[in-house]
């Protein structure tokens, strides 16, 4: 038996429209410590790990380990129908044929109630080893977002070079190219306008565009970003939910023209 | 690195690898001490070393050697003792007990005795990391170093069988579509049919003894198809889907891609190239199979209706990411663009097919088989007669139930035998394939082939042929002569099928010619008429063009297949137990002759062309009583086997071969020489055209480099203007292409040669389009591809124009404008209205130009200049001169594919 209720409907909009393009069908996974999902798009070059805490919820109860396999399609039809203010409710049964989902108006007393047919879905899933990263850099989530759909109207792909100077995004398209570079950068008042970049080595790494833009739509869920790179493993973008929840992005770069 | 399955993939890839995944180990060292990894080799080491003896040893020294090598990366992986959280979850064998250790080799051993069953160790899934992943990479080594090519008396499938079987275990245990690719590499390295044939046979003999369920899927590819053509299911894939795909797969942006394209031409081999530059993935691709790639397609082909586009592409965007390396890319897209291109179609699978079934059997299977040793011993003749009775046998079967879906599975459980054409024989609603007639130039052909036997003449109508089925319970299917589903098309007909049943007839299956008529004076239309009935989902109300069904034969009858009975009885019952109804049921009308009856024939040839009918089929009434008639010996059947069969023969000088004497019973897709065409005659109305090349396209596949197709245009002699009248791809050689290509020189120049070069080589089909069976046929060009012109950089733009000359007439978009200067001689089948090109546009109809129907290249004018092509007054005047004579040579469409199916030999 799962129920979990969240305060805020728009956390879960929010995360489902940001993957909703990458991944079409998933299992969400419930567990007594909270509901994980973790899919990767068609052509295996991104993956979405989301991670929603018991204690994002309140309450929040699982007794059982349940995989809820959904259509985010369908769920986000479902979704559409909440406010972002509404108080949103998860049900299910222990082995569920469908997913019970209830709105509550905070200002009146509207519920609605909708019932999501599951499926099954079998998934296989990737162990994610921590990774000491060579670039770290946190930055106001809309400036990343900012960047990225700038640079898309250029390129397809993007150069994240960063060095101890700063960062730099730059693209190469046909009617030219850019650049946009940041630096640490930091003010008390205004926290929330603060970029930060932890480097241990110099690192530039190529990544599609498209896919980035995509998961810039997570920008909704969290002021700042964490964005960490490496050489040789997967690009790690990550958007704090709240507390220890988290919506995180990995993407595998290109590789250059010139190998 | 320490795995041994790990470092025999690195060794032989190496080179291919680059630094792309040596950097990851690292990273991921945690993945290492998997167990399941590791026993896979060990099995075939120990599943060879264990017949010579020394069995304690080796397992305690395998044991000893795993033991230390677990030990060794569980220290190594120590250090990210983070990580180890998830993997601790996957059933990893501890490697401190000892004892379980030593256990593994033990039951690699037990398992190596009996190779059929996968390894159980193997099938326990590793938990995956999520990690970088070089796809291009990943190769099958195993499969791709089998020796299909191997003549089938020395090639041992059972050895490959098992190496594959393991290999494959670690995957789900099915063919992997690599072993697949690998035979298509091979079968399209070669022009020689027996080594087509040879390859096609070792790689089914391998799937019969390695996995007999992935045989039936693998002889759909291999024939590039997913269904029985009365069963329809199409792919409906655009050359955008592939295009997409390979953008998402390959990380290729548009102008890439196009610059691809424009190299290769083929969508096979822009993917062989695309899959070069692959991207990272985040995790190692899942092999394809053989069963998933079939299930894949007929994924793509149910899928319909709102959305089916993406998931479509999700599909073909999936099958694309897990190919592994650039052949198999190749192969996926040649099978998803329907257009394989191995030159392997029915006749060489059945062939394949039927050997294959005489040297292996899958694992359970009782029938019997042939020796190979003792095979190797039979002199050629002798070997050739053991296989073409197999042959014999498979092509029936199919060519009365042209379905693999019901011929493998019995095969596999029965082998090829007599009882084969029982399980697996003629039924209702199943099209049989139709019996075909040869051509003769004329009545006088006619009548020397068919000396001194009695035959029928009748009328060839001019409509489309078809095949009735009807059952007890007066249900009707009918099909086309390309065994398609045309039902639905004549509902008029399924209507009055059972009604025409006279009394005692139940079930039947009868052929005959559906022919546009006027239902009130019976008055025949011609074959255009009958186009333009509506295809699909034809309402019984809304038939505007009334149709009679002329019957000539009968092939089955209240559940006894009549194949085997002379024409003359066969007919007899079709004649009288059937109930004529008058404009919409009856026979075909016939004169029954011998050779000496010339002017009686001639008059009823006479009557069937007037009566516009493209002319008269001749049949053979009944079999020869002995077989000592003395016309036999020159009477040679015109398809392979027989040929075979009769070389024996004649060798051993025993008259034994029924087969080569004009048969009169009904001979499933076979043409004989005792069904004969005589036609209004061909060459009367050949006319040519002078035309002039103002323009070319890229050529695709094999003709990559060369344009073809050309634009052609007439001359208009008032406004001095070029007028596009046809495309034209046929008539050329390649060394005509070639010279045409360094004629009129863009600059783009060629790709490298051997890049396409050993895909190329020599499959192509006749330009023609038409029924794949033109695959059946290798061209045999002299290959004079390697030699390419050396002149390099200065002949950039010879006699091409980038844009359209302004005296030219065409809306299209060539890929190249030429600069007229040549006139070529054209030959073709008939001229229409065209929406599309503008010759003459104005002469014969304001909106409408003139195009040519199959146009041919002849020869070059050169003689000529463009001021002498035929001008469009000319080709107008030809229009005129067609339309007077109202030719029934409308239906040169049917003729057009018959003679095509003549090729297949």
């Amino acid at each position: 038996m799962l129920e979990a209720r969240l305060q805020q409907a728009n956390v879960l909009k929010k995360t489902v429209d940001a993957i909703k393009d990458l991944v079409q069908d998933c299992n969400f996974d419930c567990n007594d410590s909270g509901i994980a999902l973790q899919a990767m798009d068609n052509s295996h070059v991104a993956l979405v790990s989301m991670l929603l805490k018991a204690e994002t919820f309140q309450p929040y109860r699982c007794d059982r380990n349940i995989a809820l396999g959904v259509n985010l399609v369908s769920l986000t039809k479902v979704l559409r129908a909440a406010q972002p203010d509404d108080v949103l409710t998860m049900k299910a049964e222990d082995a569920p044929d469908s997913l019970n989902i209830l709105f509550e108006s905070s200002e009146n007393d509207r519920i609605t109630e909708y019932d999501l047919k599951l499926m099954d879905i079998d998934q296989e899933h990737l162990g994610i080893p921590d990774t000491e990263y060579a670039a770290t850099i946190s930055m106001p989530s809309a400036e990343f977002k900012r960047i990225c759909t700038d640079l898309m109207a250029m390129s397809e792909s993007v150069t994240i070079e960063a060095t101890k100077d700063g960062v730099k995004f730059s693209c190469t398209g046909d009617i030219g190219n850019g650049a946009v570079t940041l630096r640490n950068h930091q003010v008390e008042e205004k926290p929330k306008e603060n970029i930060e970049i932890e480097l241990t080595e110099p690192v530039s790494l190529t990544f599609s565009l498209k896919y980035l833009v995509n998961f810039c739509k997570a920008q909704a869920l969290s002021d700042s970003v964490r964005i960490c790179l490496s050489n040789e493993v997967p690009l790690l973008v990550e958007y704090l939910v709240s507390g220890q929840s988290y919506l995180r992005f990995y993407l595998a770069p290109k590789i250059g023209d010139e190998e | 690195m320490s795995s041994p399955a790990k470092k025999r993939k690195l060794n032989s890839d190496s080179k291919s690898t680059g630094p792309s995944s040596r950097g990851l180990e690292y990273f991921f060292s945690k993945q290492k001490p998997k167990a399941p990894d590791s026993p896979a080799p060990v099995a075939d080491q120990s599943g060879q070393d264990v017949h010579s003896g020394d069995h304690e040893m080796t397992d305690e020294a395998l044991a000893r050697k795993l033991q230390a090598e677990w030990d060794q990366e569980d220290a190594g992986a120590r250090p990210v003792a983070a990580a180890q959280g998830s993997s601790a979850a996957s059933p990893v064998i501890p490697p401190e007990e000892e004892d379980t250790a030593i256990i593994v080799p033990d039951h690699v051993v037990d398992q190596a005795g009996t190779p059929k069953k996968p390894l159980p160790k193997v099938e326990i899934k590793a938990k995956n990391t999520l990690s970088l992943q070089s796809v291009a990479a990943s190769v099958d080594t195993v499969s791709e170093s089998i020796p299909f090519d191997e003549s089938p008396l020395t090639f041992d499938p059972t050895k490959y069988a098992r190496q594959l079987q393991e290999l494959w275990a670690g995957e789900g245990g099915d063919a992997s579509y690599a072993l697949l690719t690998r035979c298509f590499v091979l079968v399209n390295g070669t022009s020689s049919r027996i080594k087509i044939v040879d390859t096609l046979v070792n790689c089914l003999r391998v799937l019969i003894e390695g996995d007999p369920e992935s045989l039936l899927p693998a002889v759909w590819l291999a024939t590039n198809s997913i269904s029985p053509p009365y069963i329809s299911l199409e792919l409906g894939l655009g050359g955008s889907a592939i295009s997409k795909a390979l953008k998402q797969v390959c990380g290729l942006d548009n102008r890439s891609l196009k610059a691809i394209y424009d190299k290769y031409g083929d969508a096979g081999d822009v993917a062989f190239e695309a899959k070069k530059k692959q991207s990272f993935t985040l995790r190692k691709p899942k092999p394809l199979t053989i069963k998933g790639v079939f299930q894949s397609l007929v994924k793509v082909a149910n899928s319909q209706g709102q959305g089916s586009g993406e998931v479509k592409q999700r599909i073909v965007d999936r099958l694309l990411q897990d190919a592994r390396g650039g052949e198999e890319s190749r192969y996926v897209v040649r099978t998803l663009c329907q257009h394989l291109r191995i030159g392997a179609v029915k006749t060489t699978m059945l062939i394949a097919l039927s050997r294959a079934f005489l040297l292996a059997r899958p694992p359970g299977a009782e029938f019997p088989l042939r020796c190979v040793e003792e095979l190797r011993k039979l002199k050629k003749e002798e070997l050739a007669e053991i296989w073409s009775k197999n042959e014999e046998i498979v092509k029936a079967c199919f060519a009365r139930r042209p379905n693999y879906n019901d011929l493998i599975p019995v095969m596999l459980e029965i082998g090829v035998c007599d009882e084969l054409l029982i399980r697996c024989g003629l039924t209702l609603h199943i099209p049989l394939r139709p019996m075909l007639g040869s051509i003769t130039r004329d009545l006088a052909e006619m009548l020397t082939k068919l000396q001194g036997r009695d035959f029928a003449c009748e009328f060839k109508y001019d409509g489309q042929r078809a095949q009735v089925h009807c059952d007890d319970k007066g249900k009707a299917s009918i099909f086309s002569r390309h065994l398609e589903v045309m039902t639905d098309k004549y509902p008029d007909l399924v209507e009055l099928v059972p009604k025409i049943r006279g009394e005692g007839v139940s079930s039947f299956i009868m052929e005959g010619e559906v022919v546009a008529v006027d239902r009130q004076t019976g008055e025949l239309k011609n074959f255009q008429t009958l186009t333009n009935r509506a295809r699909k989902d034809v309402a019984i109300g809304s038939i505007t063009i009334d149709v009679c069904l002329f019957a000539f034969d009968l092939m089955y009858l209240n559940g006894q297949p009549l194949l085997d009975r002379p024409f003359r009885e066969r007919r007899e019952l079709l004649r009288s137990l059937f109930i004529e109804v008058p404009h919409h049921f009856t026979w075909v009308r016939t004169l029954d002759a011998t050779s000496h009856d010339s002017e009686a024939v001639l008059d009823f040839f006479k009557q069937a062309t007037d009566i516009k009918c493209e002319g008269i089929m001749v049949k053979i009434l009944d079999n020869l009583p002995s077989l000592a008639a003395p016309t036999e010996t020159d009477q040679e059947a015109p398809d392979a086997k027989a040929k075979t069969v009769t070389k024996a023969a004649m060798k051993d000088k025993k008259p034994s071969t029924r087969r080569k004497a004009l048969l009169a019973t009904y001979e499933p897709d076979k043409r004989l020489d005792s069904w004969l065409k005589v036609k209004k005659d061909y060459s009367s109305s050949f006319d040519t055209l002078d035309l002039v090349p103002v323009a070319g396209w890229h050529g695709q596949g094999r003709k990559a480099r060369w344009w073809s197709p050309i634009l052609l245009a007439v001359r208009n002699d008032e406004t001095g203007t070029l007028e596009a009248v046809c495309k034209c791809m046929s008539g050329f050689t390649d060394s005509f292409y070639k010279a045409n290509r360094k004629m009129y020189d863009d600059g783009s120049g060629e790709p490298e040669p051997g890049i396409t070069g050993a895909g190329d080589g020599a499959t192509e089909e006749h330009t023609r389009d038409g029924s794949a069976d033109k695959h059946d046929e290798k061209e045999n060009d002299d290959d004079d591809e390697e030699e390419e012109e050396g002149e390099g950089e200065n002949r950039r733009y010879k006699n091409v124009r980038k844009t359209k000359p302004s005296f030219v007439e065409y809306a299209g978009h060539p890929d190249v404008w030429f600069e007229p200067q040549e006139v070529w001689e054209m030959a073709f089948a008939d001229i229409t209205l065209s929406p599309t090109y503008t010759a003459a546009i104005g002469l014969v109809s304001q909106e409408r130009g003139l195009s040519l129907r199959f146009p041919r290249f002849l020869k070059k004018r050169d003689d000529k200049g463009i001021e002498e092509a035929s001008s469009s007054e000319f080709l107008a005047g030809l229009w005129r001169k067609q339309e007077a004579k109202a030719a029934p040579a409308a239906a040169v469409k049917e003729v057009d594919a018959d003679e095509e199916e003549q090729e297949e030999v």
